[in-house]
């Protein structure tokens, strides 16, 4: 394994495209499904029967509203990771690097807040919003979720393996624990503020429950919610929802990909020198 | 050790002060809206769930209903889906801000009127001057329980069976099956390769629709053994056994009429709902619709909607106008063209004019009846299928009698 | 300029109040509560009060659509779970699930994130391919999983060779909750490769380089340097998803579509279907709380265990 690693080159792209095709194969199946009509679904048919009419539906039915839609989505999703950037971080950090009593009862408190099934405090999350006058507002739809225990959880882990000889030389340097918080650990921890906001972005982007419960008018809705309303049929028309799938995938695809670049590997020997 | 604890009594209070705090703070609501001097309109809002056609015919009743109520602003509120509506409706009442009627289907209604969610509409009637006698007796029925009304009927229809034209004719079959014997004769026929003869959904609906065929039926839940049940059962059992029948699951699918439009079965239990489907899953099939076979009698389920007044609706009688409304000749027309049979007597007639294919389901629509279910509608109707299930595809080795025995224990 | 600015403001200040607020700055006590300040004001309005709220449901008899003639019954809810048999067949299918699928996924995203480190040609790509499943609609993947897994198909026909029965795998009482499994590791295996990811992103270099220096070979960096490094994060990874394992809905909702929930003949329920199918279905609000809050100690036992043997010592 150790130095043959060269000689396995072609192996490890076959190996990797064979498990990429994998794991991309339900999206194409996911985007195929969207282009055929309703009659071909389950049957895999030429590409002369295919169609762009479930997307075109979309844009052209004055029951849908896309752009809007997505305008709604930006927003929130928007929103929703900048509270996280800035929250979780900070939770996170006083997990893992400070000293201070309380401490380990507030570690608990964010791991219990992971295990509770998010629909068994919907009601009454709905008459707090509704009592503060925030339905179909994005007040509603942003400012519970600027947290999320899981986030914090995963930046405490995060947090800790950052090695304790960075902050010392900080407070070589003259900076307060503040400082060093903001100034060498939140840069340093780049990787996984990058992950956190893939995360939350997918996440709040994708949610359903949460947006569809809060705000039910068409001009609040969200992408998801949007996408899901408005039936023309009885039963479900598969290639439709499968249209609706991709639409509202394919920006969180982009957000991916455009971010992905920013791992690069060992980005921390910046700060470790010295 | 006593510190820790001192701390998280202290955090105790701390959350319960704020608790209480809060309580008290949602305790005072502000008052339910005035009723509005003379002059002013009352607003009445309606939530559906639907398609976008539905919503758009409801818009257009918004916008005329002042022709006949001047003093009602209807609101139309479109939920994404049923689920969504109940998920919301709990949050929705305690905020005040829950629609006044709904329209829903008699599958589940029972349970929802029966756990007290609706407003009995009688003394309603009797106030708002709304006439019922435009709908017939067997409409009214399924929305009258316990002697009282529920519901405004919108629309009914009788269950019934499908048959694959095409399929039967190769298959040099003559006149279509009144009975479930011959059902299973021409079953054995059509059943070739991949191809099953019979499409039996194990759900609850088509269950039903077995057990009434049987001169049977749930009850309410009061007669969930009674022999003609267990004979309904055994005969779907029989048919399973005999290797005539599939379930949409088995084959891979979600619902029976996804195997009938990729024919794969060639006869199903269904109901008007397949037009529509079929007309885009498989534009070029040729199908039949009859009344659903006998067992021993005629008896099918009716599906049938209803606009029904909410217990916390803000004014009652002005929520019940407003349900009226719905009913009025060209809102039912405009449904009539989606393919609803109105429950409207006098337009009843011309529906079957525009929808020919299902002209031979008229004389049920004397005859079918409400689905009948206990109280716990859907735990019931859940257990019946996770029964069913465990026998078709788990092999638990129960008999018909032992199945419907160990739910009837369940439900006294 | 703006760097010095702000010194300039702060010198302003007087030297008092500058060296006041660099002890507040610099005490782990304050700093520690006003750096979670934020996360608890938020928690405490938004989480901790509609919680305590449905926690007092457990103990009623509670009417999803009629909340307002709850009931106190003590603990009756409790005592009923407990005796129902289903609670603890569901809970043994959540089980089941986690233990089958968290290290399965916990490996393969292992892999996978070691896979897209390294210099690989278009592996911007690949990255985004593996992280798909998890970004995708759950229930558009298993309706296409459905397609691929019904009798007859070339996949169940591999299976078949393999001994397993040649069916439409989730209407079988036998495989419809392996099918669960395969759907849950391909979809949380792209969530285990990013954090991995990362993590692999943050060991310092110099750490490998002082390893070569000894001499180490490959597998013994991987096994003395980056094992232990990503162990705080193996331990996050395998918490999280144990939770996301019991919490798992979306794809057993697609599968049991039109019929009831945890079909085939509740083959597929879990805890979380259990509390959806009585609070929510049912409308039995006050006993699905329970079921939850039960739910809720059992997992939170075992994410204490894990800590204590995954976790670092601190």
């Amino acid at each position: 394994m150790k130095t043959r690693i060269n000689s396995n080159r072609p192996f490890l792209y076959i190996g990797t495209i064979i498990l990429g095709l994998l794991f991309a194969l339900p999206f194409l199946y996911t985007i195929y499904t969207s282009v055929i009509p309703m009659r071909y679904v389950n049957t895999l048919t030429s590409p002369a029967n295919w169609t762009f009419e479930n997307f075109k539906v979309f844009f052209t039915n004055d029951a849908y509203n896309v752009p809007r839609w997505f305008l709604n989505t930006v927003i929130m999703t928007g929103a929703v990771v900048l509270g996280n950037l800035v929250i979780n971080p900070m939770a996170g950090f006083a997990l893992a690097k400070l000293n201070f009593r309380g401490k380990g009862l507030i570690y608990w408190i964010v791991v219990a807040t992971m295990m509770v099934p998010y629909h068994m405090i919907l009601i009454p999350v709905y008459v707090n919003v509704a009592q503060l006058g925030w339905l179909n507002t994005f007040w509603g739809l942003t400012v519970p979720f600027l947290y999320q225990g899981l986030y914090i959880f995963m930046l405490r882990q995060f947090f800790i393996s950052v090695p304790n000889e960075f902050l010392e030389a900080a407070r070589i340097d003259g900076l307060t624990k503040m400082g060093a918080f903001w100034r060498i650990v939140y840069p340093l921890a780049r990787s996984s503020l990058i992950t956190m906001s893939i995360l939350a972005f997918a996440g709040t982007w994708n949610s359903y429950l949460i947006p569809s419960t809060l705000a039910n008018t068409p001009e609040m809705y969200v992408l998801v919610v949007g996408l899901n309303s408005v039936k023309d049929m009885f039963f479900e028309n598969t290639p439709m929802i499968m249209a609706g799938v991709v639409l509202s995938t394919l920006p969180i695809i982009l957000f991916f990909f455009l971010f992905q670049r920013q791992y690069i590997e060992g980005i921390s020997n910046a700060g470790v020198k010295g | 050790m006593g510190k820790v604890n001192k701390k998280i009594s202290a955090m105790l209070v701390l959350c319960l002060a704020l608790v209480v705090a809060l309580t008290a703070c949602g305790g005072n609501k502000s008052a339910d809206n005035k009723e509005g001097a003379s002059g002013e309109k009352v607003t009445v809002n309606f939530g559906f769930w639907g398609t976008a056609q539905d919503l758009e015919i409801y818009q257009k009743a918004a916008d005329t209903i002042s022709e006949k109520y001047p003093e009602i602003e209807l609101k139309i509120k479109q939920y994404p889906s049923s689920e969504q509506f109940w998920n919301t409706l709990p949050g929705e009442i305690a905020a005040g801000v829950a629609p006044d009627f709904i329209k829903m289907s008699n599958e589940g209604a029972y349970e929802y009127i029966n756990k007290g969610l609706f407003t009995p509409i009688d003394d309603l009637v009797q106030a708002t001057g709304v006439d019922m006698g435009r709908f017939p007796d067997t409409s009214k029925k399924i929305w009258n329980v316990d002697g009282k009304q529920y519901g405004i009927p919108n629309s009914d229809m009788p269950a019934m069976f499908f048959i694959n034209e095409q399929m039967w004719k190769d298959a040099g079959l003559g006149d279509y099956p009144t009975t479930w014997d011959e059902v299973i004769e021409a079953a054995k026929v059509l059943n070739k390769g991949n191809v099953k003869g019979i499409i039996v959904n194990l759900d609850a609906f088509h269950i039903t629709n077995y057990v009434k065929s049987f001169g049977g039926g749930w009850g309410n839940g009061k007669t969930i053994n009674s022999p003609e049940n267990v004979k309904a059962l055994e005969l779907i059992i029989d048919m399973y056994n005999q290797g005539i029948a599939v379930t949409p699951k088995s084959a891979g699918f979600g619902w029976d009429g996804e195997v009938f439009a990729n024919s794969l079965g060639a006869m199903s239990t269904g109901g008007y709902w397949y037009k529509g489907y079929l007309k885009d899953a498989n534009p070029d099939m040729k199908y039949v619709a009859i009344p659903v076979p006998k067992g021993t009698t005629n008896g099918s389920t009716m599906s049938s909607d209803a606009y029904m007044v909410l217990k916390d609706a803000k004014n009652k009688e002005a929520a019940l106008k407003a349900a009226y409304y719905m009913t009025n000749d060209d809102t039912q027309t405009a449904f009539m063209d989606l393919g609803f049979n109105p429950a409207v007597s006098s337009l009843s007639e011309k529906y079957f004019e525009k929808n020919p294919e299902f002209k031979a389901l008229q004389p049920a629509l004397e005859y079918s009846t409400d689905y009948g279910y206990p109280t716990d509608t859907k735990r019931f109707t859940d257990e019946l299928v996770k029964e069913l299930e465990g026998l078709v595809l788990g092999g638990s080795g129960k008999t018909a009698q032992q199945i419907l025995d160990d739910i009837q224990s369940q439900f006294q | 300029m703006s760097e010095y600015s702000s010194k300039h403001v702060g010198a302003k200040g007087g030297k008092i109040k500058q060296s006041w607020l660099r002890s507040l700055a610099d005490s782990d006590k304050t700093l520690g509560w006003l750096f979670t300040l934020p996360f608890l004001i938020l928690w405490a309005w938004w989480f901790l009060y509609p919680f305590i709220q449905s926690f007092v449901r457990s103990f009623q008899d509670a009417n999803f659509a009629a909340l307002d003639q709850a009931k106190f019954i003590g603990l009756e809810n409790y005592t009923a779970i407990l005796h129902d048999k289903e609670f603890f067949r569901a809970l043994l299918h959540s089980l089941e699930i986690v233990v089958i699928s968290i290290p399965i996924q916990t490996l393969l995203g292992l892999l996978l994130a070691i896979l897209v480190n390294q210099k690989l040609k278009g592996k911007g790509i690949f990255r985004t391919v593996f992280f798909l499943p998890y970004i995708t609609s759950q229930i558009a993947i298993t309706t296409v999983f459905m397609m691929m897994f019904k009798q007859g198909t070339f996949l169940t026909d591999f299976f078949g060779v393999l001994g397993f029965g040649n069916v439409t795998w989730f209407a079988d009482t036998r495989y419809a909750l392996l099918f669960v499994c395969i759907l849950f590791i391909f979809q949380q295996a792209g969530f285990t490769m990013i954090v991995y990811l990362s993590g692999l992103q943050e060991i310092p270099k110099d750490l490998y380089e002082a390893g070569e220096i000894d001499g180490a070979s490959k597998w013994n960096k991987f096994r003395y340097i980056t094992v232990p490094y990503l162990k705080p994060i193996t331990f996050f990874i395998v918490s999280v998803s144990t939770i996301a394992g019991f919490q798992i809905y979306d794809q057993i909702a697609a599968i049991s579509r039109y019929g009831a929930l945890g079909s085939p003949a509740g083959a597929t329920s879990t805890v979380v279907t259990y509390f959806y199918q009585h609070g929510i279905r049912y409308m039995n609000i006050g006993y699905g709380s329970a079921a939850v809050v039960l739910f809720f100690i059992i997992i939170m036992l075992i994410t204490y265990l894990q800590k204590k043997f995954l976790d670092e010592k601190e």
